[in-house]
């Protein structure tokens, strides 16, 4: 089931919780017309290991990687302070690589709002869950709102919905 | 002495370019353009509107193994092997100033996937194209246009994402006209055939996928061939 909007035990540092599986902000999750949790639980998964650059992206090929060049942790500078920030900067890139390779197969990023997220933490835990799990298959979704959706704009400039 | 110089100068213009593990130098178009027996030329060009000055970019192509659907790589030891086959390309654009900047490249026949890009040509590849990208295949003797890539910059998105953002466009005629002074060039020069979707390896960067608008998909991999059935004898 999705992280709910309350958690019953101590959170986990970030790291770790980021091998147990997925888990996202309590006022986010993620939609895809016709799938279910367990289809989230297992692209995430699988986005997971990619994102990590160790398989093909559509295959099934498990690769290994030898320590690759980051540019971006090539720009941080050397010591104990810039191996935290590459960390840091690694994490927040595996994660974006993940959340793209999530959307790109086909999953949409929703939004809860305020109200909907105090809503959802008032429920009992089984009826919370019967929500989230109903809106992660749903065309059309009763809870939150679309903040990312897959669209080829790389190469198509898209501003305010408008391919140019 | 002078016709003696210009001799040896035209004689070492004609001689092909050697083979390189990797290329990051154009062509001089200044002279002849002369492929060796297993080289290519592949074309491109950064092409900016009055909204794009002042913007640049620089892509990178990757030698592709289409039956395996993956990079292929270079060997540790290529040079100690001697090899000389191009496992990839960086073209870099040159012009933030310029309405349209073409650039030749001359590598091994073979297949290139799109690799990456950025939108600061002095820096390196920031963003990976590994969930998806395009990719074509040169022939021996053959001069490809690979088509016109159009810089945009760092641009924010409409659901809020901020990323680079590199357009794509075709002009075969175009192409063939900037290059009218090369004819050895220009009366090869053919429309690369390109497909979306080729996947690799992600690493050392933001990951995205890259399709040219209007260009087909590779088609699915095909299964690995069945093992060949014992002889009668054996069964």
């Amino acid at each position: 089931m999705p992280a709910a909007a309350t958690e019953t035990t101590a959170p986990k540092p970030k790291a770790e919780a980021e091998e147990d599986g997925p888990k996202l902000p309590a006022d986010r999750y993620f939609n895809r017309t016709g799938s279910t949790w367990a289809d989230y639980k297992t692209d995430w998964q699988d986005c997971r290991i990619i994102a990590r650059g160790s398989q093909v992206p559509g295959q099934s090929t498990y690769i290994y990687v030898p320590a690759s060049y980051s540019p971006i942790a090539a720009g941080v500078g050397a010591g104990l302070g810039a191996a935290i920030a590459v960390a840091i900067i690694e994490g927040q890139m595996r994660r974006a690589n993940r959340a793209t390779c999530l959307l790109i197969r086909g999953w949409r990023e929703m939004k809860l709002s305020p109200a909907e997220v105090a809503m959802l933490a008032k429920l009992p835990v089984a009826e919370r869950d019967s929500r989230l799990a109903e809106a992660t298959g749903s065309a059309q979704p009763a809870l939150g709102s679309v903040v990312h959706a897959w669209h080829n704009d790389y190469a198509e400039l898209q501003i305010d919905g408008a391919a140019r | 002495m002078k016709r003696l110089t210009a001799l040896i100068a035209l004689v070492l213009a004609a001689a092909p370019a050697a083979g390189q593990l990797s290329v990051e130098k154009r062509a001089d178009l200044a002279l002849p353009v002369t492929l060796g027996p297993d080289q290519a030329a592949v074309v491109f060009a950064f092409r900016r509107d009055a909204a794009q000055l002042g913007q640049a970019s620089m892509v990178s192509w990757l030698r592709y193994d289409l039956d395996k659907r993956t990079l292929e790589t270079q060997p540790k030891d290529a040079k100690k092997q001697g090899l000389t086959t191009t496992y990839a390309f960086e073209v870099r654009d040159k012009g933030r100033k310029l309405a349209v900047d073409y650039a030749v490249m001359v590598v091994s026949a073979g297949s290139y996937v799109l690799g990456g890009a950025t939108a600061d040509p002095n820096t390196g590849i920031s963003d990976i194209f590994c969930f998806g990208a395009p990719v074509f295949t040169v022939k021996p003797g053959e001069v490809a246009y690979v088509g016109d890539f159009v810089p945009h910059g760092i641009t924010k998105q409409a659901l809020g994402e901020t990323h680079n953002v590199l357009g794509y466009r075709s002009d075969l005629g175009a192409a063939r006209a900037a290059l009218a002074a090369r004819p050895e060039l220009a009366t090869k020069l053919a429309a690369a055939t390109l497909m979306n979707g080729a996947v690799y390896p992600c690493y050392g960067g933001r990951f995205y996928a890259y399709a040219i608008p209007g260009v087909e998909p590779l088609p699915p991999m095909l299964p690995p061939p069945a093992s060949p059935a014992p002889p009668a004898a054996m069964r």
